[in-house]
């Protein structure tokens, strides 16, 4: 399985690969950028079979990502990990097509629950 | 609880608060101690993290000294005291991203109270933070375990007590 984590912060990437693996899920290749526009780079050249991105980063949002991903029809699954949780950003990110949104901080089993529902 | 009559200024209590509300499950520390309330902003290692409203913005921030800041970066990443120091670009950006933990969590405890804010990126800065007539700065003297820390509030004065 392929993840392309999307964080500006290299320490949130490293926490969130770490908590990936002790989430159980081992057999996964990482890929990492470091704002939303990077990401759309990568995705474009190779969909992951999962995205988890934050929501506030420079260049490009995790919704803006997200926004520009299903302009372009691409359907690959993004999943917000944010310090944000206000129920408003919350609502936009899934009828914008996220799977799910995991607020900062956040512990293995709740990535857990939220990745066994979108990922085998 | 702040008075959301009172206004920005009033929402130290809800800073503190957000800082308590992390400390263990980012951290993994048992908790945070306030050491002494109305203190002065010293130079030190800070990051800081705007927050804008309708009604204009106010910055929260975190300060500590090398040790501190390299302790604090260390245990957000999980990492015994055998496993350091990080590289200070490193000790920086996990610095901030404490910051931005507890801005979520600070935005969630005045989201009843206040009109939806908007959080900004973490900056990391070397040096102090001076009030003028137009900048309030409030520092609350904290701890979280060994590690000596000071939490921030500056909001501009034409908001305080609005």
């Amino acid at each position: 399985m392929q993840i392309l984590v999307v964080d500006d912060s290299k320490a949130m990437r490293s926490i969130v690969m770490r908590a990936v693996r002790q989430a159980g899920f081992d057999a996964v290749a990482f890929a990492e950028a470091v704002n939303g526009a990077e990401a759309l780079k990568q995705i474009r050249i190779a969909t992951p079979d999962l995205v988890l991105a934050d929501w506030n980063m420079p260049e490009m949002s995790g919704i803006e990502l997200l926004k520009a991903l299903r302009a372009e029809g691409n359907q690959v699954k993004v999943g917000f990990v944010t310090s944000e949780s206000d129920p408003a950003m919350r609502d936009l990110a899934f009828n914008s097509g996220a799977l799910f949104m995991i607020t900062k901080p956040f512990t293995p089993d709740v990535l857990k629950a939220a990745m066994s529902q979108v990922v085998a | 609880m702040s008075d959301p009559a009172a206004g920005p200024e009033s929402w130290l209590g809800d800073l503190e608060g957000a800082f308590e509300d992390i400390a263990t499950p980012a951290l993994g520390l048992p908790g945070m101690e306030v050491v002494h309330r109305h203190g002065a902003p010293v130079p030190a290692h800070l990051a800081l993290l705007g927050l804008t409203g309708p009604d204009g913005s106010v910055q929260i921030g975190l300060a500590s000294d090398d040790a501190g800041c390299q302790a604090l970066a260390m245990s957000l990443l999980g990492l015994g005291p055998d496993e350091g120091p990080l590289p200070e670009s490193e000790a920086a950006d996990a610095f901030c991203e404490i910051v931005n933990i507890a801005a979520g969590a600070f935005k969630a405890r005045l989201r009843d109270r206040t009109a939806t804010l908007q959080m900004g990126l973490p900056i990391f800065v070397r040096g102090s933070v001076q009030p003028t007539e137009q900048v309030s700065v409030q520092v609350v003297e904290v701890r979280f375990g060994p590690s000596r820390a000071s939490l921030l509030l500056i909001c501009p004065r034409r908001l305080a007590g609005a």
